[in-house]
């Protein structure tokens, strides 16, 4: 009888502990993203009809009015002004910094949309329509024509 | 019955060992890439801005206490980041019409109150292809001249210099699309020269590099035919740096 108690505790102990291993073995799918590899491959992957050029970091932050201690890293891809196209993916340091930036994204595409719409109004379908995908703490803008194309190969990382 | 849950068990419990240790060695390994990536990009960072200091100081100081203030070309140029000790004030469209009456993209006041805030010692303007499709260029230069008239009054001792409209490509010169052309350009550009001579500012031309043989912009500076990628952007500073 003592021993079948023991052995229940024993049943119920190693129950426990490899519930718990098996909880945190599956959290360990890490919501780091590696930016510069996705961002190669949104370059490679998806058609864009303007010549993209990447931005450093500090102009990055300026350009979406970002704060650095916010970001752990940041690409961003601009256009030529031909087109509004655009690529941006921001590492935010927290939950809180997601929410931020996430917002200063959405107000840029709408700047964008604002300074489009009487200048080159067959660029505003894409900024109606852009790709934008938060995985963990890492927050993806593409603008482009092929929105599917683009949020594929996001979703792959 | 019992041995054989007791088996299951273990290696359900030996499964979530292995993912543990294996999360602990991914986080330590993300621990670590992300601390050699940190001091790597503290380096490079350094380098990197080392290297603009210095390439500021010595080829962009010129440009210190300077506004540009144009269409979709300064927008450009205020992306790439290519002169960051100045002020921009742009918008995609401008014209020298709606300077008056448009703000930028982050703005609440036009364009041309804009230089109501400050003093500058030299003012860069840039219009002229949206108006290129305008019937008459005179009320191009008329509207341009007014543009003039109210940077100057604002901005008594600021040196004041025009940027000519740069050239397209042959085959968005030939596409014509709203009277957008080389040859049009040239028109203008020869009126835009001649309103500078009447008020006495610096009309500056367009860069002979930014010009074939022919007398079109080269067919890799842009995608469009008219934006400059960034290549030929830092080309056209340069030549301005020189022209200042």
């Amino acid at each position: 009888m003592k021993g079948s108690i023991e052995m229940k505790k024993s049943f119920t102990f190693i129950v426990v502990i490899s519930l718990i291993f098996v909880i945190i073995g599956c959290s360990s799918k890490s919501a780091n993203i590696d930016i510069d590899k996705l961002s190669s491959k949104l370059l490679s992957d998806v058609t864009f009809e303007d010549q993209l050029t990447k931005l450093d970091k500090e102009h990055a932050l300026n350009l979406y009015d970002v704060k650095n201690e916010d970001v752990t890293d940041a690409i961003v891809y601009i256009g030529t002004g031909a087109t509004a196209e655009e690529i941006s993916i921001w590492q935010c340091k927290d939950e809180k910094s997601l929410k931020t930036i996430k917002n200063k994204i959405i107000s840029r595409v709408e700047l964008q949309k604002k300074g489009y719409q009487d200048y080159k109004p067959s660029e505003v379908p894409k900024l109606e329509n852009p790709s934008l995908t938060v995985k963990g703490n890492c927050i993806i803008l593409c603008i482009c024509k092929d929105t599917t194309k683009a949020q594929k190969v996001i979703n792959k990382f | 019955m019992k041995n054989k849950i007791i088996l299951l068990l273990s290696l359900i419990g030996v499964i979530g060992i292995l993912s543990t240790v294996q999360f602990i060695d991914t986080q330590k390994s993300n621990l670590k890439t992300l601390t050699t990536s940190t001091s790597t990009n503290n380096v490079a960072k350094t380098e990197i801005s080392n290297n603009l200091s210095s390439k500021a100081e010595i080829n962009n100081d010129i440009f210190n206490n300077s506004v540009f203030i144009g269409n979709s070309y300064i927008e450009t140029l205020r992306n790439y980041g290519i002169i960051k000790n100045v002020d921009y004030f742009s918008r995609v469209g401008l014209t020298v019409k709606t300077v008056f009456t448009k703000s930028t993209l982050t703005g609440s006041i036009p364009i041309i109150d804009e230089l109501n805030n400050k003093q500058y010692e030299k003012i860069f303007l840039l219009f002229g292809e949206n108006e290129l499709g305008w019937e008459y260029p005179e009320v191009f230069i008329k509207n341009y001249e007014k543009v003039i008239d109210t940077v100057k009054k604002r901005q008594p001792n600021a040196k004041i210099y025009i940027q000519s409209i740069l050239p397209i490509t042959q085959k968005e010169s030939s596409k014509n699309i709203e009277n957008t052309n080389n040859t049009r350009i040239n028109e203008f550009n020869k009126k835009i020269k001649t309103l500078c001579t009447e008020k006495n500012i610096i009309y500056i031309d367009s860069p002979t590099d930014l010009k074939n043989n022919s007398g079109s912009l080269p067919d890799d500076a842009s995608t469009d035919g008219i934006h400059l990628n960034k290549s030929y952007c830092e080309t056209w500073i340069n030549y301005l740096k020189n022209h200042i």
